[in-house]
């Protein structure tokens, strides 16, 4: 799903994305667009396989969360590295680093959802889909999960940013996947390995499943280099 | 693959204040010298913490031209480094195109800290995306002609563990024949120090560097901003053992779990945490009076020390009064998202050298703190099973457990 400014301006005021807890004005106003991006996305992966987002979260407890947003946290850092040229260090906002960082995103799942399992950030780069399949698959197939969360996402156009300022025109993409180890339509690690599982390749075959339950699953195979 | 089976590790990189291999590492340890100083790279004069665990310059690998070398992101430079060095280390280095190895990398805010420095050192006002569409893990991975997958992780302070963990599941699985994997940061920079400072994170002891850091203290602050790398050559122990190299740890047990309880502040319940210290123990196979040095989390911050004390206590039983703790973040600082793997060498120097590194500056233990602390002065014994545990921001609870290899 794609969200424009409009949107996600929309999703800063109460209640917010639906998807587990929902968030207090603060968190509201400090998290980043893909994390609310994401957060949507996750709420129409539960809302497809017919789980209420808001409420039935318990089944996921022990699940591993892997969120892997490219060049996370942009807008708060053009803020950010503008208000310290002019103001000094009193000038940044004590929320840059738990609503910024790689990390944070997974924290936010782990936490509105009341998800005990391991949470972790994945890429931050142009490659943070692929590296968040990667992820996603290890967690898996070690068996330390019974499934995963993952969300992966995007500025669109990624246009030239200027320190102090953010362009108004920037949108955000997120996916979602809810996956379990099984067999499944889709070699997601086959994918995952190959130079070519673009975010636009991701997108397709998410498109592709037909089927709500097959969000469930992936086939585990051997390795492909 | 066998998903049982040992993987050891077989070299190291690494930088920091605190030394550039694991002998001068280990001496700073041991001889609990503080690395803490004021910080002068930058101006923080309006820096409600000015002082730091840094370096100036990060040595050129060999082979590496130097003016282009030069002319890379400090982190980059680290990364850089420490990969290459733990190679060489391993004995891998002449064989790394031959071998399918993987790259797993602890990095927290990559983009963040490369335009941060670009910014402050270039002037530059407007960013063009469009210049970092490749990460620093391809480039890394290109220059060192490495094949084999590469990711970065990131779980805060927990990373290094996370970084790990990953790389020994990709050797079980056969996704690799050798991984490098580790964790870098170099977060002393004026955005990192502004918005941990501004956080109330960070100790204020400006006119005492060396005392800032005393986790465990009853008069401790806040944590102090460091930076530093420690990359591992991971291996499958039969490869390992097949060209007779030298092993210096085998990872034996990781758990994790998540507090899901705030960003930032650690749960007062030590449940969470303490689910992913008895899964370390669990996947290790052993008890935790079988633990013979734990390095901890203890970065410092009056609330997570005392979080993690109740974890302790929670996990270890009537064995908290046997089980040697101590914190080497008294005397590095914390390396943030690089601390984990940073401590990983902590441990495995008190298994080479059968001693256990102090935590300094605990001059009278916080009541809440009560454990079998090594304070103040190094304390001789065998070690032949290490912990380390490593909690993070976003609530990632991490704990890895080390095995001396006969």
């Amino acid at each position: 799903m794609r969200l424009d400014t409009l949107d996600l301006a929309a999703l800063r005021r109460p209640p917010g994305p639906e998807c587990g807890e929902t968030l207090g004005p603060n968190m509201l106003r400090h998290c980043d667009e893909q994390s609310l991006a994401c957060l949507v996305a996750l709420g129409n992966a539960f809302r497809q396989m017919g789980r209420d987002p808001k409420t039935e979260v318990g089944e996921f407890r022990e699940w591993g969360v892997v969120a892997g947003p490219r060049r996370f946290g942009l807008s708060a850092l053009m803020i950010a590295l503008g208000r310290i040229q002019a103001e000094g260090a009193w000038g940044i906002s004590p929320h840059l680093v738990p609503h910024r960082s790689l990390h944070a995103l997974s924290g936010l799942i782990s936490q509105v959802l009341r998800i005990n399992g391991p949470n972790l950030g994945v890429g931050g780069s142009p490659d943070a889909h692929r590296e968040a399949m990667l992820a996603s698959l290890t967690l898996l197939q070690s068996q330390t999960v019974p499934g995963v969360l993952l969300v992966t996402s995007r500025i669109v156009g990624e246009l030239p940013v200027v320190a102090g300022n953010y362009p108004e025109t920037a949108e955000v993409e997120a996916v979602a996947l809810v996956m379990q180890q099984g067999a499944g339509p889709i070699d997601w690690q086959a994918e995952a390995f190959a130079s070519e599982f673009t975010f636009e390749r991701l997108v397709s075959l998410v498109d592709s499943l037909q089927k709500p339950q097959e969000l469930l699953s992936f086939a585990s195979g051997e390795v492909f280099v | 693959m066998n998903p049982s089976s040992a993987v050891w590790i077989t070299g190291i990189g690494t930088w920091s204040a605190a030394g550039g291999d694991l002998a001068s590492v280990n001496q700073t340890l041991l001889s609990g010298r503080s690395t803490i100083a004021p910080i002068t790279r930058f101006g923080v004069e309006n820096h409600p913490s000015q002082i730091g665990g840094s370096f100036d310059s990060v040595p050129c690998p060999a082979g590496e031209d130097a003016e282009g070398f030069a002319r890379l992101p400090r982190l980059e430079k680290l990364v850089r480094h420490c990969c290459s060095q733990a190679l060489h280390h391993s004995g891998l280095f002449a064989r790394r195109k031959e071998l399918r190895i993987g790259v797993v990398l602890g990095i927290g805010v990559e983009s963040i800290l490369l335009w941060e420095e670009e910014g402050h050192n270039h002037s530059v006002e407007t960013w063009q995306p469009i210049l970092y569409e490749e990460s620093m893990l391809e480039r890394t991975r290109k220059w060192l002609h490495l094949s084999g997958p590469g990711i970065t992780v990131a779980a805060a302070c927990a990373s290094g563990n996370v970084a790990l963990s990953q790389a020994r599941a990709w050797l079980r699985q056969g996704w690799v024949d050798v991984c490098l994997a580790g964790a870098c940061d170099a977060a002393v920079s004026p955005l990192s120090l502004a918005a941990f400072g501004n956080l109330r994170a960070l100790s204020r002891r400006n006119s005492a560097p060396r005392a800032a850091s005393r986790p465990f203290d009853k008069d401790r602050d806040g944590f102090v901003l460091s930076e530093g790398g420690a990359v591992f050559v991971l291996e499958r122990a039969d490869d390992a053992r097949r060209r007779s190299a030298s092993a210096f740890a085998e990872i034996a047990g990781y758990g994790a779990a998540s507090d899901a309880h705030h960003l930032v502040i650690p749960s007062p319940d030590p449940g969470p945490a303490s689910v992913a210290v008895q899964r370390a123990l669990d996947d290790a196979r052993i008890n935790a009076n079988e633990v013979d040095y734990i390095n901890a989390h203890a970065t410092s911050t009056p609330v997570g020390d005392a979080a993690e004390a109740r974890v302790l206590h929670k996990v270890l039983g009537a064995a908290v009064q046997t089980v040697p703790v101590s914190s080497t973040k008294s005397i590095t600082g914390h390396l943030l998202n690089a601390a984990a793997a940073f401590e990983v060498l902590a441990c495995i120097g008190a298994m080479q050298a059968n001693a256990l590194p102090p935590t300094i500056n605990l001059d009278q233990i916080d009541s809440e703190c009560a454990l079998c602390h090594v304070a103040n002065q190094t304390r001789e014994k065998r070690v032949k099973v290490a912990m380390s545990n490593s909690f993070g921001f976003g609530g990632s609870n991490t704990s890895l457990v080390l095995r001396a290899v006969a």
